[in-house]
């Protein structure tokens, strides 16, 4: 049984424009099974971006290899099937729209695959519903808000039906309400359709939400497990340059200077508004 | 100041206009051309002025926007109507002083070269409001497919074409912002002479330069990313079929445009 994504040993080597040979990625084995929704975390260089690019072929290994839905992306002749399975959606919004109707921009993919018109047609309307854009597929994206922009680009890699999607920080560019509505919508699309989903990130809230947190730094995997479990190891993240979600801060700040005793692996709000009150009350009775 | 660049833009509506097949658009306009410069007798160009300014009412495209696109051509239109005002020779001496004078011929002349350039512009700029760009490109495209035969790279020619049209709004509003942030450092773009301007321009290019080469990588590979591999095994959501409006639009076009040709001959 073949995985989603599965690297081996992946290594991803580059030089700079002064010669110099970096490891953007030293031998990270990582599985992303189907159906997961998983995080990928790490300061800037750490090398998830370049992972992600592996996930669809768009950067080759320098040693190791990657498996997407079970091909190897070192052949050539698999390379438009790889990225039929696995699709990618970029930090920019403005960067991955081609057309000037947001309509015609979801269909770009499908008429790419050579998809009769009537079945576009169809997928195209299926997907700006699943992204809530169905009322704007008339209009021109430069428009449209970041959010807005970037769940055309997800309804445009939707519509191609793709086993998997990879998001390189789709969020880094939006405003709060554009965040929430993207990270909305990959739920939705994680729950209804199944879809393995990837998501690149450093924002903190975003990867709680996630089944799974990978993190990344210098090229290595470093941390790997459930939210839960990555983020009460609040020392080792913050070595890593990355922050802990607010509620762990403050439950673990309260346990320094109150010696509250609390366990600190509340990644909500509300979970860490439970905690409180049962300390709260436990301390006055 | 740079959001006031209309020339070449879609405005989405559904009107008539609209949904007429990009091709019979194309060719009408091409026709329109023809005629207006075959034509130079003012009874033709009342007949083409009629025609063109219908079509732009038909479209419920405000005069406003139409003659908006005109603003970076005034120069031109101002320049050869000058030159022609005071430069044509003839017999109906008006004016004179040393090598200028202005003629009866001069005015007519003059006041031609304004009107067919009004005209192109309004016309074309009627095709391009009207006309989504990947209709447009995707109209040429079939219009040229035949030169495909020839080696003609026309779908690559098309798909840049539609992607340029794509950026403008999007470099438009950069260029903007990066004039934002050279004042805020204290540039003066406004003031000095001429090449003192375009001086000061230079730190507005280089950074939009960089940046259009960063947009353009980007967007190679998330078309890439699309299975976008050219024009091997492409289909298109919409289908160009054309239709008995293409044709009621085909005869006004000749009744017009021929009309005006025969007024033309005939006087």
């Amino acid at each position: 049984m073949s995985e989603m994504i599965q690297a081996e040993q992946l290594t991803f080597r580059y030089t700079d424009f002064s010669h110099t040979a970096h490891l953007a990625l030293d031998g990270v084995n990582l599985t992303i099974p189907y159906g997961q929704f998983a995080a990928i975390l790490g300061r800037n260089g750490s090398g998830k971006s370049t992972f992600a690019k592996h996930c669809n072929a768009i950067a080759l290994p320098s040693g190791g290899r990657v498996l997407v839905d079970g091909m190897d992306t070192l052949q050539p002749d698999l390379i438009w099937d790889i990225r039929r399975a696995c699709s990618m959606v970029f930090q920019n919004p403005d960067n991955q729209i081609v057309a000037t109707v947001v309509e015609e921009d979801v269909a770009f993919g499908l008429e790419n695959m050579g998809v009769p018109p009537k079945e576009i047609r169809r997928r195209v309307n299926e997907a700006l519903h699943m992204v809530d854009m169905y009322e704007y597929r008339m209009h021109a994206p430069h428009l449209l808000s970041g959010g807005q922009k970037q769940r055309v680009a997800i309804a445009g890699v939707l519509a191609m039906q793709p086993k998997c999607i990879v998001l390189d920080e789709p969020t880094a560019m939006l405003d709060p309400r554009g965040r929430a509505d993207v990270m909305h919508v990959l739920h939705r699309l994680h729950k209804e359709k199944g879809i393995t989903i990837v998501l690149i990130t450093h924002h903190m809230d975003e990867a709680v939400q996630a089944e799974r947190v990978a993190v990344l730094d210098h090229g290595h995997l470093i941390l790997d497990g459930t939210p839960r479990r990555i983020f009460v190891q609040t020392r080792k993240l913050h070595s890593l340059g990355l922050t802990v979600p607010q509620s762990v801060q403050l439950l673990e700040a309260l346990n320094g200077c109150a010696q509250a005793g609390l366990e600190i692996d509340a990644l909500t709000v509300e979970e860490c508004a439970d905690r409180l009150e049962v300390w709260l009350k436990g301390g006055r009775a | 100041m740079l959001r006031d660049i209309t020339l070449g833009q879609f405005f989405p509506g559904n009107t008539w206009m609209h949904r007429i097949d990009p091709r019979t658009k194309i060719v009408l306009v091409m026709a329109m051309i023809v005629a207006l410069f075959v034509c130079s007798h003012a009874a033709a160009y009342v007949v083409l002025t009629v025609y063109i300014f219908g079509l732009i009412a038909i479209s419920k495209l405000s005069l406003r926007m139409v003659l908006r696109g005109l603003k970076p051509l005034l120069v031109i239109i101002l320049f050869t109507a000058v030159l022609n005002l005071f430069l044509t020779p003839g017999d109906m001496l008006l004016w004179r002083a040393g090598p200028v004078s202005i003629t009866m011929e001069g005015i007519q002349k003059a006041a031609l070269i304004v009107a067919r350039l009004v005209l192109l512009i309004a016309g074309t700029s009627l095709l391009t409001y009207t006309t989504s760009p990947i209709q447009l490109t995707d109209g040429l495209e079939r219009l040229l497919s035949p030169l495909k035969k020839l080696h003609l790279p026309i779908h690559e020619l098309a798909m840049m074409m539609s992607l340029a049209l794509r950026f403008i709004p999007t470099l438009v509003e950069e260029t903007d912002k990066i004039m934002s942030a050279q004042r805020a450092r204290g540039a003066d773009f406004d003031s000095g002479n001429l090449l003192h301007r375009a001086k000061a321009l230079i730190p507005i290019l280089v950074p939009l330069f960089v940046s259009s080469f960063r947009r353009a990588d980007e967007l190679a590979t998330a078309m890439e990313c699309r299975l976008y591999r050219g024009d091997i095994g492409r289909t298109r959501m919409r289908q160009l079929q054309l239709g008995r409006d293409d044709a009621i639009c085909v005869i006004v076009a000749i009744l017009f445009l021929g009309g005006a040709i025969v007024l033309q001959i005939l006087t």
